[in-house]
């Protein structure tokens, strides 16, 4: 007697790992189905499935004592992905379809489905990264559901061939009818890639639709050339979540790579209603302030990536980010050093990518009114300094730019009942353009380096690359006089007026481009004056 | 009973000889010793001094008639008397060590307590340096809701006048006002707007009898023992020396002492993102703008 061996992948976090169905079959005994190899819940169920869904593709079931093995069986194998691997392997094995073909294709191609109870091939988590886990080990193709066939043609030289019913699938590997290799169209990632924009709920804002606060949008336009946090302060309700959503629609569009990087993480996760498709556009992620730490870092039962890495490539924006768990800021730290998270389950640590840009934004006391002209402020100084001092630390460290949002402009075009005069705001496209072109100037910049955007320069960068002449170092040592500042805000300062600079084309740094980078560190300059 | 000896540290010193100072106290009001930081040049008879008091919760409003007020007395070397507390009270202090003058700070904790904590420098550094901080009550006397009205008592003996910036009704500057009424001193309050809080206090003030403080430079006529200080004003007026950024001297105009946003500043002048804000920082780095949650002032 042999086995039948079919090859498949279970996900693990966002990659795959192959997995062998062996399928032993014995015509003496009693008749059994049993499934080995550390199934989970849903893996174990798989056996319910394969048989109805057999017995309702017309062909019989064997009446025989079977083993399943899943190989290797030391670590667990989660989802449903097993179901059509096992069909076939079982098909195979009771000599249903003509030995020879049907050996030559279990072996070449990798099987990943779930059956519907009628023989339906239905959808997987993680199909992206079963594709992969395919071509890593050498197989000609993998076979997906229908509903997968995008996701899993995102792998170069890979051939994928998708169906929507077991029957199909049997005709197949008996060698009754063809199957022709799924091809994205021709101009798909032009398609897909060109558009920018934002992916997920709700659509992108134009800036040109944003009244007032040049300054704020000076800031993300500064934050969006340069790769910096940044950290938005302002009463409730003058649009900070709206400008936050703009800065997603001035960044680059993804590129390929990156694009692929995302979907694998989406496709990974269950709960995201975009898995499944090509993730195309930037994501942006806007967590609520009573989020834990593992559905913001990711984790859980089955170590899911959390908002971190559904974030990545793309803008993680905190509302409110002064009531957000002090353990959950205190997780940011990792990503954002390291561009990536680590979490950690029984048995396995699994790495996500998670490089974001992280976008803030705080009412500037607790009762939000502080500074606004419409309506007194209710808190003691006690309190906003408090309320402060929650948000400063190491992750206000790691924000760059800080800057004010206000709405005064706003309440007093509309209580003197005129109309602006000033012109509409640039567009997206013309921002996104500049911020296009500054982030080339930094690559030339940084060709030789391990380095891509300002955000990333160290000390002996920053020495190497804002170099000042002697009347703006005289000008910035006296603001730093002034304000007291700190030698790590001092080289903040230098940092996001190198990008300044970058934006204008200008090789120098000027003392405008000084002076603007002091104007978005808003609590450097704060902490020593509005205390009194 | 007498002050108790000095503490550990050589910096501090009792006031013995100096509590003849406090005559206008009755017997029972006089403080149990005071503990000081600083130089007690400050306590002579011959020494003027003005307490400047009010909200903690102040406005940008009060906050800005409270330090041209203290620049204005400091430059004619009138003490600064305040109670060191957020808002009003710290803002003349720190507006009279600015503007290097002296100021003197009277605690409602003991000496070596620092409330608010973020005080710490302006209490043991800055002031001291040039002005005093006295406490009556003894070292390691945390803060203690009660003993802060009584400390206003002493602000109010301590000063020849007192000027009620800003406060609510049942706000702390009134007792000191009342004090001050009491021991004879000259009671003068800061008008305001009848909508905003922070200006009831001294509205009412107002009408119960307070000279109202129309114009910072009055200070010098209403109170009597000032009025030899009256005359042509040393500081403020004068507009600044060039500027170094062409369109700040223009942008100081626009500016006034209510904070305006950037965005209506950029409309009033025409200017662009870039030059506006270089003059805006050029002014702030200089002294005569600050900026706060809500735009920019003139100080």
């Amino acid at each position: 007697m042999s086995t039948t061996k079919i090859y498949s992948a279970c996900p693990v976090g966002i990659e795959a790992r192959l997995v062998t169905v062996e399928v032993d079959l014995r015509r003496r005994g009693m008749p059994a189905f049993t499934l080995v190899g550390l199934p989970d819940q849903a893996t174990k169920e798989a056996r319910e499935r394969v048989l109805a869904a057999i017995r309702n593709c017309g062909v019989a079931f064997p009446l025989a004592k079977m083993t399943v093995n899943l190989a290797p069986a030391d670590f667990k194998k989660e989802g449903t992905e097993l179901d059509l691997p096992i069909a076939c392997g079982i098909l195979s094995e009771d000599d249903q379809m003509p030995k020879k073909e049907t050996t030559t294709r279990l072996s070449s191609y990798l099987f990943a489905g779930e059956l519907g109870l009628d023989g339906q091939i239905r959808p997987i988590q993680g199909a992206l990264a079963v594709a992969f886990c395919a071509k890593k080990n050498g197989f000609k193709g993998v076979v997906v559901p229908w509903a997968n066939r995008e996701e899993a043609a995102l792998v170069d030289d890979l051939e994928v061939l998708a169906f929507e019913h077991l029957t199909d699938v049997i005709h197949w590997l008996s060698g009754q009818a063809g199957a022709r290799p799924y091809r994205p169209e021709e101009n798909f990632w032009r398609k897909h890639l060109d558009g920018g924009g934002i992916s997920g709920i709700g659509s992108c804002v134009d800036f040109a639709d944003i009244e007032g606060n040049v300054l704020a949008k000076k800031a993300l336009e500064v934050a969006a050339a340069g790769g910096h946090h940044v950290l938005m302060i302002g009463p409730p309700g003058v649009g900070k979540t709206l400008l936050a959503r703009a800065l997603a629609g001035i960044l680059p569009p993804l590129s390929k790579t990156e694009a692929v990087e995302l979907t694998k993480i989406y496709s990974a996760s269950p709960t995201e209603r975009a898995s499944g498709s090509l993730i195309a556009k930037r994501p942006f992620r806007s967590p609520h302030h009573s989020a834990s730490s593992a559905a913001v870092v990711g984790g859980g039962q089955r170590a899911l990536p959390g908002e971190v890495s559904l974030a990545h490539r793309g803008v993680l924006f905190l509302d409110e980010m002064g009531e957000f768990h002090r353990d959950v800021l205190e997780v940011l730290r990792q990503p954002l050093e390291d561009g990536e998270v680590a979490v950690s389950r029984a048995g396995a640590k699994l790495r996500y990518p998670a490089r974001f840009f992280l976008v803030g934004a705080t009412n500037p006391c607790p009762c939000g009114y502080l500074g606004s002209s419409g309506r007194e402020c209710q808190c003691a100084p006690g309190q906003i300094l408090r309320y402060r001092r929650k948000l400063s630390g190491p992750i206000l460290d790691r924000m760059d730019i800080q800057v004010e949002v206000n709405a005064q402009e706003f309440r007093q075009a509309v209580a003197a009942g005129q109309k602006r005069s000033a012109p509409p705001g640039e567009s997206s496209r013309v921002i996104g353009e500049r911020v296009r072109q500054a982030r080339q100037v930094q690559r030339e910049r940084f060709a030789d380096l391990a380095l891509e955007l300002n955000c990333e320069m160290s000390l002996k960068e920053i020495k190497a690359y804002c170099k000042l002449e002697e009347s703006e170092e005289e000008f910035l040592s006296g603001v730093v006089k002034r304000y007291d500042l700190s030698p790590r805000a001092y080289h903040r300062i230098l940092k996001v007026s190198r990008t300044v600079a970058d934006l204008r084309g200008g090789e120098r740094i000027t003392r405008e481009d000084l002076s603007l980078a002091v104007r978005l560190r808003f609590f450097d300059r704060l902490a020593q004056e509005s205390m009194n | 009973m007498m002050p108790v000896a000095p503490i550990d540290s050589p910096q501090y010193f009792s006031l013995r000889e100096k509590s003849g100072l406090l005559a206008g106290l009755a017997g029972g009001d006089r403080p149990q010793g005071l503990w000081a930081l600083g130089d007690p040049g400050l306590l002579q008879n011959d020494v003027l001094r003005v307490a400047v008091v009010g909200a903690r919760r102040a406005t940008p409003y009060g906050i800005s008639v409270a330090e041209r007020l203290a620049i204005e007395l400091a430059a004619k070397g009138v003490v600064v008397v305040s109670g060191l507390a957020y808002g009003i009270d710290a803002a003349a202090h720190r507006a009279a060590v600015r503007a290097g003058g002296r100021t003197l700070a009277v605690l409602g904790t003991g000496i070596d307590v620092v409330y608010p904590a973020s005080h710490r420098r302006l209490q043991l550094v800055e002031i001291p340096r040039q002005g005093l901080v006295v406490s009556e009550f003894s070292p390691g006397t945390p803060a203690l809701a009660h003993h802060f009205p009584q400390r206003n008592r002493l602000v109010a003996a301590l000063a020849a006048a007192v000027v009620v910036v800003e406060g609510d009704i049942d706000s702390g500057a009134l007792i000191t006002a009342r004090w001050g009424a009491d021991l004879g001193r000259e009671v003068l309050a800061v008008p305001g707007s009848i909508h905003s809080a922070m200006s009831r206090g001294p509205n009412k003030l107002i009408r119960d009898g307070a000279i109202p403080l129309t114009q910072i430079e009055d200070i010098f006529e209403e109170v009597p023992a000032l009025r030899r200080l009256a005359g042509p004003r040393v500081l403020g007026k004068n507009p600044p020396a060039a500027f170094e950024t062409p369109a700040a001297a223009r942008l100081l105009e626009k500016l006034s002492f209510d904070p305006v946003s950037f965005d209506v500043l950029l409309e009033m002048t025409g200017l662009t993102v870039e030059e506006l804000n270089g003059a805006l920082l050029e002014m702030e780095v200089r002294g005569f703008v600050q900026s706060e949650p809500g735009g920019y002032r003139r100080r």
